[in-house]
């Protein structure tokens, strides 16, 4: 009697456990399958064919040549080392009875119509062999990955595919199409399944389930959070002090507040969070002697022992610090003991460990566990190898090696089941309504839509489907239409609405909801579609939702076919009538505070937007196609109805008629033109929050700092011309010339002033970091660079003249140099520059050359004298020097000190026209 | 008991209460005896006062980080309304220097020592002369340049902060360099970590202030003794470059003791005082000595260094005991606007003290302010030199002293403690001690007092509380507290 009331309360309590699962349906799960073909007329062929294709069938009952170009299976989990992911006791209850374990399931059951006896045999023996596969350890759950990996599986796009796992308002909701989760504690560990979310497609290379690109820890909380019921047996041994040390005191002579026991390295384990000290102990179970290396991190101080030697130490206040050392571990048990301080402030203390096969992880899994006291009896206690190799002649012999790769060493294991072909199937077989094995518990309207498909590929072997149709049979394999809308079909389901978030609501849906992808190929570059479709994208900053990744082999096909399909008719636009720095420079203004202030809601590298933060204008010609772009800035809500971005163009109006001749088509590729330098181009005025511009009125400005291009020791002058430059100090050259605006002093004169601030205006020319004049041994010695100092070249300041335009005096050897730069009036937006440069000297010197410029591509010489270099701008160099010479990229211009009253004074003028 | 004494007894301390109360209404404080103005900076002018100096004309010339000099019209007149600001120059990089000499102004920025002469003499700098930049900046904005007073060998003496405060990643940084007028350069120490300030004292000695971080415990005043280490050995590199002050000391031992690394070699210059953290300040920064003869008060010859952070003005005594400087630190006057940085004290007696607290936060709330701090010529009760003994410590006051209160041992506390020498952040107080004080006993002319005491503590800070203590007229000290710097005891 005793004996059958235990069995009886066992079973009430495995049913009470399971049920929540049979709930659902039984029937396999494929989202595209439930959203656009469970609602149709029976039966449906195209229906069927996504089916055969996402149940795999065709692994089995092989296709004619013809057939399998048009079907694309979706590859099943990747079997190799499963032991060390997978728990076996999951393994174990998900092969008895796969439907019930995970609902949805698209494994069938293999063992359906076998005596009872042979199937817990079978299975016994397929557990042995893929538990043999590898080894697993435990770590333990911390609560605060748990609460950040909340966060994340709410807000980044993992409720596009998977329900919400816990009950809002005591209800829980299961949505049509959902992927159902088996209990994942009893699937995989901490570790195990940080691994499959970091990486998801090395063991599913279907990409069905992508990979959101988790970054740093985030793998681990999401993991967290998803096995937030996972409890572990205490590893540890614990005592708590409290005491104000500033480094380790000697805990021995120290009496402890309180002592126990503890799942892993838990710091609050005591009432404190500041003004106390912990020392754990534990027992490592090495399983294969050999080099380990260990890492300590703590905040504040802390200590590691081995068999009480001190290994590692991280002492006194500090931040979270890490420290770790390598040391040679014998098989067996060795104590560990790990004493820990924290003053004040944060807390913190992670041990870490890696060797002999393991990777980095807690050291938890190396440390002696108690076994619980209830042990799950599906659990195994030890690989029994001789199960194992019969398991591992099942796994090959029943079939399952024709859908799962496994390797056993470098061989993958190959399949000796025989199955019919997929010509010979007849429908009576594993999706008839008395199915046979393999058992998919498939659903009625499933079997009539696979009986009609495969009726149809023997009529029609080859599926003709048009560019568009395999867009869309991708879209619905893969699942984009949970997220994506594209040409009225699909976007986000009415259940799930409420799962896409912002943290800028002001922008409406448009922030929330990912975008409709109608236009994608005639929107977006070849070479970005591209790139996201490889690697996932995150170009929307007030989107919480994650574009993933989905594996190039699943998906790169897309950015091909968006292209050919999505084809726009040429537009031509007016582009050529002026030239590309008054477009940039035009491009610029319109772009900031003074034009249409784009910069109010968009933002420009590192620099925020004033208002709403929205997509970064220096991506927008690497993302977009200039006629989209064209289209889509005059009228945004044409294109996009949810929008909030307003038009410059309204209705076609010219607000600033008198920029660019009026012209809308010039208007729209000056911005262009100004974003196509992308992080290069100078920042748009009005953007920076610190602003602090200098402005030059009627006199030189000047600004001496730290000047991206200009080095440490710059001079920047503003001129009142409107051109401006950076002379290098270190250099004794000017290294920067622009046009418009001089400089924002905000970097510097905000804060502690870190960093190099780059010209604030437009049309930069940068020559390279060295001196203008040096003296040669000959026409082909190297010219100077480097420290100056030390090669008879020293700074002497500058003297400011009329407007306070300063000279640049500095000295090479006992020569005095006095180098007055100087814009040219009148020159309008874009003023040349003339460079008087005064040579005087004691003695006589031959050798003395300037050379003019180094320039990036080409330096012609042309017939008046002047020098046109990389096609962009001219040079002209007059006064005391002979014919420049080109030697590669440099104009080396000799110099005349001729005798004037025993005293040598060259006068040089070196013209830029930019 | 009976009912009259009873009576009595509440009597007297009903009185006694009313006695202290109306005492404590009318202390007086440091307003009394050092009020401070605001200069009028013009509206639109940011004036982050980082080095002031006297020009010859009178007017006050005062620059900022930003890279401008003003001028100030009538600096020492009695109402700020009388005031005048002038824009002299602009555009230099961070100054923390300024000294007039030879006809120009000698200006430390972070990138070199400038002369800056007003050729046409219309009231601005023209000719920006070069006079060295044989130190090397790397773009961080922690390599700080501050500079001395031209001496009177015409050098100026430019202290260099560590790159990021932490390392040397380019020539000099961590180093002091005399800068001849003629651009000459000669390194002097080693050891710099991140200087607040640079100052001389009344003999012609030159001092700075380096801040708490590595290797330094706590902020602390140090003695740019020709050849000396200074304590941090992250520029100590450089010693490969220059032969001028011999070759480079063996690193110091993390975790050890100023005297101990000392005793093994000493090269190390022992910082002469320290400002023991949280109790003095924070952050120390501008020194000036009070070479007034009297007309800034009676603390002659005596140093006054800034604290950033407190928005104070400490005040310094030192003495020079077996070849090196040590001695006391007093807090003097807080309230100070901005984060006090640069000072500068004019021969009538008027001292400026300017302020900053872009990037480094103080309690003065101001982003920035410029401050003259006037003696109102009352005398306040203070200590006015705190020396070291063989038994213990000689203190001499402003003031004739109550001999009862001075000689009570009850009115005084003293204890010591130092820091940690070490490579990581700062330190906090350790090793402390509590020497006994055995006798007070108080000079004939009422004006002295010497302390014998049981432990006095080699290389300790001695920190002393005298709460007891009353002047003739029974005030208490304006400030009770002192801070002795023993890094040498006297033998004699």
């Amino acid at each position: 009697m005793k004996i059958t009331t235990s069995k009886l309360i066992a079973t009430c309590i495995v049913s009470i456990f399971i049920l929540p699962f049979i709930i659902q349906a039984a029937e396999p799960v494929v989202p595209g399958y439930e959203r656009f073909y469970s609602d149709l007329q029976r039966p449906s062929v195209p229906g069927g064919l996504l089916l055969l294709g996402e149940l795999n069938c065709i692994s089995c009952h092989e296709p004619d040549a013809e057939v399998s170009t048009s079907l694309h299976i979706k590859t099943a989990p990747n079997l190799d080392n499963v032991g060390s992911r997978v728990r076996s006791g999951f393994i174990r209850d998900f092969l008895s009875n796969p439907h019930q374990v995970k609902s949805g399931s698209t494994m069938p059951d293999m063992f359906a119509n076998m005596e009872a006896n042979e199937k817990q045999t079978v299975i016994d023996e397929l557990t042995h062999f893929l538990a043999s596969t590898g080894t697993m350890g435990d770590s333990p759950v911390k609560a605060d990955d748990v609460n950040k990996g909340r966060v994340l599986f709410n807000q980044i796009g993992c409720l596009a595919c998977h329900d919400p796992q816990e009950a809002t308002d005591g209800k829980t909701t299961a949505i049509s199409g959902s992927i159902a989760f088996p209990m994942l504690s009893h699937k995989y560990t901490l570790n195990s399944l940080t691994e499959f979310l970091a990486n998801p497609h090395t063991v599913r290379p279907a990409g069905r389930m992508p990979s959101l690109n988790l970054k740093g820890n985030e793998a681990r909380e999401v993991a967290s959070f998803l096995l937030r019921d996972l409890k572990l047996p205490d590893n540890l041994t614990f005592k708590y002090y409290e005491g104000n040390w500033a480094k380790l005191p000697e805990f021995a002579k120290l009496k402890p507040k309180l002592e126990g026991t503890v799942s892993g390295f838990d710091v609050l384990v005591g009432s404190k969070r500041e003004q106390f000290g912990i020392v754990f102990t534990g027992k490592m179970v090495i399983q294969k002697a050999g080099e380990y290396t260990i890492w300590l991190g703590s905040d504040d101080g802390s200590r590691l022992l081995i068999d009480g030697k001190p290994l590692i130490t991280v002492d006194e206040i500090h931040p979270h610090k890490v420290v770790s050392a390598k040391t040679h571990l014998t098989q067996g048990e060795h104590q560990l003991v790990v004493e820990y301080f924290e003053a004040g402030g944060q807390e913190s203390l992670q041990v870490e460990i890696a060797g002999q096969g393991l990777n980095k992880q807690p050291m938890d899994v190396v440390l002696y566990t108690p076994k619980p006291e209830k042990q799950n009896n599906t659990k195994l206690a030890a690989v029994d190898p001789q199960k194992a190799a019969r398991g591992a002649k099942r796994f090959t012999a029943l079939g399952c090696a024709d859908c799962h790769q496994l390797k056993q060493g470098d061989q993958i294991l190959a399949s000796t089941a025989d199955f019919r072909t997929l010509a010979l199937l007849k429908g009576d077989g594993c999706i008839s309504a008395n199915a046979t094995l393999p058992n998919y518990q498939l659903s009625n309207r499933q079997q009539q839509d696979l009986k009609a498909a495969i009726a149809y590929l023997h009529s029609e072997p080859e599926l003709k489907l048009t560019g568009s149709e395999q867009i869309d049979h991708t879209f619905v394999r893969m699942n984009c239409y949970t997220c994506h809308e594209r040409n009225k079909k699909g976007g986000v389901l009415e259940q799930r609405q409420a799962f896409f978030l912002t943290d800028q609501k002001e922008m409406g849906d448009e922030a929330r909801i990912p975008p409709p992808l109608s236009d994608t190929g005639e929107k977006l570059q070849p070479s970005w579609l591209k790139d996201l479709l490889a690697n996932g994208t995150k170009v929307r900053p007030y989107m919480f939702t994650r574009m993933p990744r989905f594996g190039e082999a699943n998906v790169a096909h897309l950015a091909a076919q968006f292209t050919e399909v999505d084809q726009a008719k040429p537009v031509n636009h007016q582009t050529d009538a002026f030239n590309d720095k008054t477009l940039k420079l035009t491009g610029r203004r319109l772009v900031g505070s003074k034009g249409f202030s784009c910069i109010k809601c968009h933002t420009f590298g590192n620099h925020k937007a004033t208002g709403v933060q929205s997509l970064d204008m220096t991506q927008m010609t690497k993302r977009l196609q200039y006629d989209w772009f064209h289209k889509y800035v005059q009228d945004p809500v044409a294109l996009r109805p949810l929008t909030r971005m307003p038009s410059a163009w309204p209705n076609g109006q010219v607000l600033l008629p008198q920029v660019l001749q009026g012209s809308i088509d010039q208007q729209i590729y000056s911005v262009w033109k100004y974003l196509d330098d992308g992080p290069k181009a100078s920042i748009p005025q009005g953007i920076s929050q610190n602003s602090e511009e200098l402005y030059v009125f009627d006199e030189a400005v000047i600004y001496r700092n730290f000047i991206e291009g200009a080095g440490p020791r710059a001079i920047g002058v503003g001129y009142p011309e409107t051109a401006n430059l950076a002379f290098d100090a270190n250099q004794m050259n000017i290294a920067l010339l622009w046009h418009g605006s001089f400089i924002d002093a905000g970097k510097h004169w905000n804060g502690r002033g870190q960093g190099f601030q780059p010209p604030l205006g437009d049309n930069v020319l940068s020559f390279q970091q060295a001196p203008v004049l040096a003296l040669l041994e000959s026409n082909d010695s190297k010219w100077p660079a480097g420290d100056l100092k030390k090669q008879g070249y020293r700074f002497l300041g500058y003297r400011l003249g009329d407007n306070r335009k300063p000279t640049f005096l500095y000295q090479l050897n006992k020569m005095r140099v006095f180098d007055f730069p100087n814009p040219d009036a009148d020159g309008g937006e874009f003023p040349a520059l003339t460079r008087t440069i005064t040579v005087s000297s004691d003695t006589e010197e031959h050798n003395l050359f300037i050379r003019a410029v180094v320039s990036e591509n080409s330096l012609v010489i042309n017939s008046d004298g002047t020098v046109t270099v990389d096609d962009q701008w001219i040079l002209t160099i007059t006064g005391n020097v002979e014919k420049p010479v080109i030697r590669g990229k440099e104009l080396i211009v000799p110099v005349d000190l001729s005798n004037k009253d025993k005293h040598h004074v060259a006068l040089i003028k070196i013209h830029y026209q930019w | 008991m009976n009912h009259k004494t009873k009576a009595l007894g509440i009597l007297f301390i009903v009185l006694c209460s009313c006695t202290v109360q109306a005492q404590d209404q009318t202390l007086p404080t440091e307003d009394d005896y050092y009020p401070l103005l605001q200069l009028p900076i013009p509206e639109g002018v940011v004036l982050e006062s980082s080095a002031i100096e006297m020009m010859p004309d009178g007017k006050l010339a005062v620059a900022s980080r930003r890279g401008d000099i003003y001028l100030v019209d009538h600096p020492l007149a009695k109402t700020a309304a009388e005031m005048e600001f002038s824009l002299y120059a602009s555009g230099l990089h961070e100054i923390l220097g300024l000294s007039f000499h030879d006809g120009g102004l000698f200006t430390t920025q972070r990138c070199e020592v400038t002369k800056i002469i007003d050729l046409d003499k219309n009231g601005t700098g023209d000719l920006f002369q070069t006079i060295s930049d044989s130190w090397e900046i790397s773009g961080d904005y922690h390599e700080y340049a501050f500079g001395s007073k031209v001496d009177h060998q015409g050098n100026t003496w430019v202290v260099l902060c560590l790159t990021g405060s932490f390392n040397s990643n380019v020539p000099y940084r961590g180093w002091c360099l005399r800068i001849g007028a003629d651009g000459k350069v000669t390194p002097t120490c080693s050891g710099i970590r991140s200087p607040g300030g640079i100052g001389t004292d009344h003999l012609g000695n030159t001092f700075y202030t380096d801040n708490q971080g590595p290797w330094n415990g706590t902020c602390g005043l140090k003695w740019l003794r020709p050849g000396s280490f200074q304590g941090h050995p992250g520029g100590n590199r450089w010693y490969d470059l220059t032969a001028a002050i011999g070759a480079r000391p063996a690193d110091p031992t993390s975790g050890s003791r100023i005297m101990t690394e000392y005793d093994k070699n000493p090269i190390l210059e022992p910082t002469a005082v320290l400002f023991p953290y949280n109790k003095m300040g924070k952050s120390a920064s501008g020194i000036i000595c009070d070479t007034s003869g009297g007309k800034f008060g009676p603390f002659k010859n005596q140093l006054f260094v800034g604290d950033q952070s407190y928005s104070t003005v400490m005040r310094v005594f030192l003495e020079k005991i077996d070849g090196h400087y040590q001695g006391v630190c007093f807090p003097f006057r807080e309230g100070f606007a901005s984060g006090s940085l640069s000072m500068q004290l004019d021969p009538s007696g008027a001292m400026f003290v300017g302020g900053t607290n872009r990037g480094w936060g103080s309690r003065g709330n101001r982003p920035f302010a410029l401050e003259r701090m006037n003696w109102s010529g009352n005398i306040p009760f203070e200590v006015h030199e705190m020396r070291a003994k063989p038994d213990g410590f000689e203190l001499t006051f402003t003031q004739p002293v109550d001999k009862q209160s001075v000689e009570d041992l009850k009115s005084y506390k003293i204890s010591t403690y130092t820091y940690i020498y070490q490579s990581s952040y700062g330190s906090p107080e350790v090793d402390h001690t509590e020497p006994s004080i055995k006798s007070a006993i108080v000079s004939s002319d009422a004006k002295s007092v010497h302390l014998t005491i049981d432990g006095l503590q080699r290389g300790h800070v001695h920190e002393l509380h005298m709460d007891g203590i009353r002047n003739s007229a029974n005030l208490p000290l304006l400030h009770k507290q002192a801070y002795y710097t023993l890094n040498f005891i006297p033998k004699k």
